[in-house]
């Protein structure tokens, strides 16, 4: 009854938004570059989430417009509208439906939890410490000297696990491109397992409010090869030594 | 039956004297209140720390924590919220009923404690928007600030100030309080009750904002709490003086919330009026209802977490302290667990205020009202299981994210429900658009996507990516502004007429709504991209490549801000000037729109019956609730129906009894309301004048509702000039017979048809009648008999300021006094030239607006009042002589002969006649 | 007349309304609304004690893994004062069943037996706070004295608050008994209303004492 005259304007105005809304989807461009594995697990859900938010935004959107334009009142009519109260396989879909869709999201978003939080046995474990308003992380292996920098340094296609310290108030270790983030707690050591897959340098943002310095204090994640990074580790591997300015303490063998 | 209903009403002083005292005396007490609480909070931690030894003796934070919550308690003391009870508690005799506080009869009682809900409903929503202006201040502080990157206007701690003050403001002193003030006003009228369960406790609730808020809007000048509005630990124990302001003031406003709550519960459940079971509320009572348990049950949770931090700071506890054995993240579980039913509290109330608002300008019934009732106590049950989904980074334990994620998304299932619903509801309608329900509308485009984005956030991979940034700052203006904001407004001017007895203007009421349609969706959609692209929430300084955004979304803003200035000065104009508000402007169908604009004291004159559900449109006869009217208006029933607008154009047949009876005949049809508009192009207004005061006179005595005024223009310009300001549902035009009638030459139906688009109806309205005063009631009947008087200057002036006082009908009775035979030629002559006289005056008279008719008689003086009295009704006679006739005699004998009625004696001069 | 079912059976007659009387309430449902109101203000009372005993599952389980209690500074564990918080515990509870006397007199009209009941529950309530408060002076930690001594005076300090509010409760009804002769079957729901907060007070310290002294 209904749907006859309203099937056509309203499939027309759905076409209209939905093109609007896909043409905002595709041609803006929303995410930075990815640059872990745990960024492209995150992207394809994110491209699932995208798909069925973006079909509820056309579906409400087209309706409301098209509410709007077909059932206004005309000028001086004051007469009332049919005396609907509900239909009951209306609301059962309606129900329904979308408890699948969400449903599906909750599956998939566990897996891709659990995926993310697997440590691998050949990770690298590099301690992070943030304070008032700066980072710095430490590599203390047992087998090198342990050493401290301002920036951290990561191997291409190893993970790390971060095992991460706050001395005063609670901060939050962000660096966009990984879509990672953790927060640092006084108190506790909290973790982050990150496989980065893509050189490049990429920022290490604060993300908890720590106070007056909160929007400054950054840092930067460096991924580089795993030749570049053993490199990395033995120079500054000499570096403690020239400070120190004498041989150190290694656990078992000698240096080669 | 009932025809009217009379508004806000002067007491009767029958049982209790409205208290006298005036607001000078109240505010000085409060301000001594204020002065003893503070010396005593110095007093108490001085004389414990002094007695015990301990050291240091002034240890600031513990002092001002004190004294902030006994200057508190003094100023509510002094200000008089505990007046009653302190009687009570002492034993002396009090009267449950006692309503010395209660109604406002000047613009002082709102300045007062006052027990009366529809008071204390319209204190609320003019504070609640002061603090929207400072919230809106404070928010406009940061947007200049991150317009550029770089710390540029306030440094460090000042920047995290502001905004914390903006969200704490907003939240705690806006939103909040702003459904606990609609709900105030329009609850217990929309459950048939008189009041609030507890009116003393509900004046005392909205007295504690006053000293809540001021803490919190104005702690910037003691160094703000800039720890956010979450306020996490360890850095809400570092903060300054501004912290534990923030800390005294949130127990404050909790303590306020919860009160209110507890009245709403209890008034609910024990007053809705008779014949109103659960299925029979509207949503908007199911909303309070949910919301206030809510608040109840959630609102100790932000308590106790703002007094563990207390005690961190000044009693060096170990709540929070890793070191003394403290966990960190409990603050965090705590305060969420308030903080998460927080948002549902700041959003179930704007969910029945749409409901409402929907199915009145759809002419619908809501559709599936069950759904939407059982998705409001869904969302606020499960609403207690979600807090988590705040804290999924926070190092909380891992196993405790899934759960949450799913309880999460489980939300989002009734929440889609309502939304399906409400398109259900407005499918097929006959939708008005009028401002609310552009509010209403623009609110489920909003929110649907703040609560899209907020399923993303759900999402525990993706909002470890998204968590802390601007796309968090999104979601969550998207579902308070383009949420709660907008159903507040919403609600704000659905309620206006009910509320303040005046119409605000539409036009203005549109340009705000799309100010700030347009405004709020380009400042906060661009925040999604900058939380995707990496940039952190709660900072001042960031990435030299989002500044063109920062930049763009700061200008966005102005549209926001032009559309709250319209918005103010349109409430503030219209509470002043607008247009009286019938009592039912929307045909709603709910209790409050069947009492008058505004209520009377007690709402209802007795307690209404409810038939049927709230929303049953479109059935023919279906009834919500019988209301009863007043009995001195006529008791017995209060019919539903509207009260609809006739506007009545006339310009020389005003007061025409054909029209008059034609008035009187339709107002018996219905509670309608009549407006005149009198069109007096190139005609004398006063005359005019004159002639709508006989009309009103006479309807008023028939009890009709009526008024009007003089317009200059012509019909049309009338008729168009009404229509714009008021809504009506019919036009009546009143005119001549078709030949004789100058409008009916110039297509007047047609075009007014064209005007209005609205029914026009004619009344036919013959010469002499037009001229014929209206019979008795309210039109004063007044004689006049003169002779050689006549066509002087002095008698048309004394009848005409008359005539000014008050409306009249004069009957001009001329005598001749002739001597000889009336046949006979000469006697003819006289008569002649006295009837030429005669109707020169009558016309004279009602060309000036005073109805009038005459005749001339053979007889005298006293003859001729004896006619006007017994012929023609006259209550009053004049008696007008030339000054030098000497006419004593002639008064004495006039007055001999209508005794009792009175007889004025006024002396004219003979002067040129009265010009033509 | 439309439809339906009135469930409730209130006269409805509209009154002489001069506007500044209102119209009689049409009380159709059982509950006082005194009563309701304490319900639900024992009811957020009850989570504000639940946020309080969240801090203290926190600090024991979350944080000392049960290692419980903790080490003081001078090693040893903390002690708490189990068997006489025990007889105290006895002596509230007490107080508890000589308030529900105290009602029962009031429903048989006996004036003096009401005022009776209320003092010697007013004297059990002060004893308990007596006690409470010497335990406080010789307990041999404060609540700096890490997050056991600050959980611990915590929730026995809100309790105690609401000991001391229960006190003055019990006194304002006193007096209105007394000084306002508002003795009479009427007086009944106030006063339930004011039991049972009192009752309240009793069960959380119930609690209290075997999660926190107990166990």
């Amino acid at each position: 009854m209904l749907r006859s005259r309203h099937t056509l304007p309203l499939i027309v105005i759905t076409l209209v938004v939905s093109a609007l809304t896909v043409a905002g989807i595709m041609l803006i461009e929303w995410t930075p570059e990815r640059a872990s594995v745990q960024a492209d697990r995150y992207w394809v859900l994110l491209l699932f989430l995208v798909a069925a938010s973006a079909l509820i935004f056309v579906i409400v959107t087209a309706v409301l417009i098209y509410s709007v334009i077909a059932f206004r009142a005309k000028k001086g009519d004051e007469s009332d509208g049919p005396p609907n109260h509900g239909n009951t396989a209306l609301e059962i879909t309606w129900t329904v439906l979308p408890t699948i869709l969400l449903a599906a999201m909750g599956v998939w978003a566990s897996i891709v939890l659990i995926q993310n939080d697997r440590r691998d046995a050949d990770r690298e474990t590099i301690e992070v410490t943030s304070q008032q308003f700066a980072w710095s992380f430490t590599w203390r292996d047992g087998v090198r000297t342990p050493f401290e920098t301002g920036d951290l340094y990561l191997p291409l296609g190893r993970q790390v696990e971060l095992k991460m310290r706050s001395t005063d108030v609670i901060h939050s270790l962000y660096v966009p491109e990984f879509r990672l983030k953790q927060d640092v707690v006084p108190g506790l050591t909290t973790t982050m397992l990150v496989n980065a897959n893509k050189v490049g340098t990429y920022p290490i943002i604060c993300a908890e409010l720590c106070g007056v310095g909160h929007g400054t204090m950054r840092a930067r994640a460096i991924v580089m090869e795993e030749d570049d990074y053993q490199q990395f580790l033995a120079d500054s591997q000499r570096e403690v030594r020239t400070q120190d300015g004498s041989t150190p303490a290694t656990a078992s063998a000698a240096t080669p | 039956m009932a025809t009217f209903a009379p508004t806000h009403q002067e007491p009767h002083h029958h049982h209790h004297e409205v208290d006298k005292r005036p607001l000078s005396y109240w505010w000085t007490r409060a301000f001594v209140g204020t002065i003893v609480g503070i010396a005593v909070g110095f007093f108490i931690p001085w004389f414990f720390r002094f007695v015990f030894g301990m050291e240091p003796l002034w240890v600031p934070e513990l002092y001002y924590t004190v004294i902030l919550s006994t200057a508190t308690l003094g100023f509510l003391a002094g200000i008089g919220c505990f007046d009653y009870w302190m009687k009570y508690i002492l034993g002396h005799r009090v009267s449950y009923e006692d309503h010395s506080m209660h109604g406002a009869y000047s613009w002082r009682d709102y300045f007062k404690v006052n027990t009366d809900h529809k008071v204390i409903g319209i204190q609320y929503m003019v504070t609640v928007f002061f603090f929207f202006i400072v919230g809106g201040v404070f928010a406009e502080l940061v947007r200049a600030e991150l317009s550029t990157p770089g710390q540029q206007l306030v440094d460090g701690e000042d920047y995290n100030g502001l905004f914390s003050s903006h969200a704490t403001v907003m939240i705690f002193l806006f939103v909040i309080p702003a459904f606990a003030g609609l709900a105030n006003y329009i609850l217990p009228i929309m459950i048939g009750a008189k009041d609030m369960a507890f009116p003393r406790l509900n004046a005392l609730s909205f007295w504690m904002l006053i000293p809540g808020g001021l803490l919190l809007a104005a702690s910037p000048i003691v160094g703000s709490y800039s720890a956010g509005w979450t306020a996490y630990t360890p850095l809400a124990v570092q903060g300054s003086t501004g912290q534990t302001m923030f800390e005294v003031a949130v127990q404050i406003v909790g303590t306020s919330s919860i009160m209110a709550a507890i009245n709403f519960m209890v008034t609910i459940f024990t007053m809705r009026a008779p014949g109103m079971t659960v299925w029979r509320m509207p949503l908007l009572v199911w909303a309070n209802a949910t919301t206030s348990a809510l608040v109840i049950f959630g609102t100790p949770f932000i308590a106790g977490s703002q007094f563990m931090t207390l005690f961190d700071r000044i009693m060096n506890t170990q709540f929070f302290n890793p070191v003394g054995g403290g966990d960190v993240i409990m603050y965090q579980h705590v305060f969420w667990f308030y903080s998460h039913p927080a948002v549902y509290i700041m959003m179930l109330p704007g969910f029945g205020i749409i409901s409402e608002i929907l199915a009145t300008f759809s002419r619908k019934p809501v559709f599936g009202y069950r759904a939407l009732a059982f998705s409001t106590v869904a969302i606020a049950i499960l609403g207690f299981g979600v807090w988590a989904h705040h804290m999924f980074v926070s190092g909380m334990a891992s196993w405790l994210r899934i759960p949450m994620m799913l309880t999460t998304i489980v939300i989002a299932i009734p929440t889609g429900v309502k939304v399906f619903s409400w398109l259900g509801t407005i499918w097929d309608g006959k939708l008005h658009l009028k401002t609310p329900m552009l509010w209403a509308l623009g609110f489920i485009f909003t929110f649907v996507i703040g609560g899209l984005s907020g399923v993303y956030l759900a999402t525990v991979p993706i909002d470890i990516a998204l968590t802390d940034t601007y796309f968090v700052v999104a979601h969550i203006h998207y579902v308070f502004f383009g949420g709660s904001v907008f159903t507040i407004f919403a609600g704000v001017y659905y309620w206006f007429p009910k509320m303040t007895g005046r119409m605000y203007n539409e036009t203005w009421g549109q340009v705000h709504f799309w100010l700030t349609f347009v405004g709020m969706n380009v400042t906060f959609f661009p925040m999604h991209w900058l939380g995707f692209q990496g940039m952190p929430r709660r900072v001042a300084d960031y990435d030299e490549r989002f500044a063109a955004m920062n930049e763009f979304i700061t200008m966005s803003t102005a549209l926001m801000v032009v559309g709250t200035l319209i918005f103010f000065a349109n409430m503030a104009y219209s509470w002043a000037k607008g247009p009286k508000a019938p009592w039912n402007p929307w045909r709603g169908r709910t209790l409050e729109w069947l009492v008058s604009s505004p209520p009377s004291t007690f709402n209802f004159e007795a307690t209404p019956q409810v038939v049927g559900g709230p929303y049953q449109y479109g059935i023919e006869g279906a009834r919500h609730a019988v209301v009863f009217a007043p009995e001195e208006i006529g008791g017995g029933e209060l019919t539903e129906t509207e009260r609809r607008t006739i506007l009545v154009v006339a310009s020389e047949t005003v007061s025409s009894s054909t029209l008059l009876d034609e008035i009187r005949r339709k107002s018996k049809e219905g509670p309608w309301r009549f407006t005149f508009a009198v069109p007096a192009k190139g005609r004398d207004h006063r005359s005019a004048e004159r002639r709508l005061q006989v009309a009103l006179a006479v309807l008023a005595e028939a009890g009709v509702d009526a008024n009007g005024s003089v317009v200059d223009g012509g019909p049309i310009e009338a008729i168009e000039k009404v229509v714009e300001e008021e809504p009506v549902q019919e036009v009546m035009l009143a005119t001549y017979p078709s030949g004789q009638s100058g409008w009916m030459e110039n297509d007047m139906l047609d075009r007014a048809r064209k005007a209005t688009g609205l029914g026009i109806t004619r009344v036919v309205v013959r010469r002499d009648d037009a001229v014929a005063p209206a019979p008795g009631s309210g039109v004063v009947a007044l004689g006049v008999v003169a002779n050689d008087a006549l066509g002087t200057d002095g008698l048309g002036a004394a009848i005409r300021n008359r005539a000014d006082q008050q409306p009249l009908g004069v009957t001009l009775i001329c005598p001749l006094n002739l001597t000889g035979p009336g046949w006979t030629d000469d006697a003819s002559k006289v008569r002649d030239e006295a009837v030429d006289r005669a109707q020169r005056t009558i016309g004279d008279l009602v060309d000036a607006g005073v109805p009038a008719q005459g005749e001339v008689i053979d007889g005298d003086e006293a003859a001729a009042a004896r006619v006007a009295v017994t012929a023609y009704g006259a209550e009053r006679v004049i008696l007008f002589t030339l000054r030098g006739e000497g006419g004593e005699a002639t008064v004495e004998a006039v007055r001999a002969a209508i005794a009792p009625v009175e007889v004025e004696h006024v002396v004219v001069d003979a002067a040129a006649p009265a010009g033509s | 007349m439309a439809t339906t079912d009135l469930t409730s059976v209130g006269e409805v007659r509209a009154t002489s309304g001069d506007g500044a009387i209102p119209p009689t309430i049409d009380r159709t449902r059982n509950i006082s609304g005194g009563m309701l109101m304490m319900i639900f203000f024992i009811g957020s009372e009850v989570m504000l004690f639940a946020s309080f005993f969240a801090a203290y599952f926190f600090a024991r389980y979350n944080i000392a893994d049960n290692d419980w209690p903790p080490l003081n500074q001078a090693g040893e564990p903390f002690k708490l004062p189990v068997l006489l918080t025990g007889v105290n515990t006895a002596v509230l509870v007490a107080s508890s069943f000589t308030l529900h006397w105290a009602e029962h007199r009031l429903k048989l009209g006996d004036r003096k037996g009401l005022q009776v009941g209320m003092i010697v529950t007013m004297l059990l309530g002060a004893a308990f706070l007596i006690v409470q408060l010497n335990e406080y002076w010789h307990l041999g930690f404060t609540p700096s004295d890490t997050a056991f001594g600050s959980t611990f005076y915590a929730l026995t300090g809100l309790h105690g608050a609401h000991v001391a509010v229960g006190l003055l409760i019990l006194l304002v009804m006193y007096i209105r008994i007394t000084r306002a002769n508002d003795f009479s079957a009427k007086f009944a729901t106030p006063l339930a209303a004011g039991s049972l907060y009192w009752h309240f007070v009793d069960v959380v310290w119930v609690i209290l004492f075997l999660l926190v002294y107990v166990l």
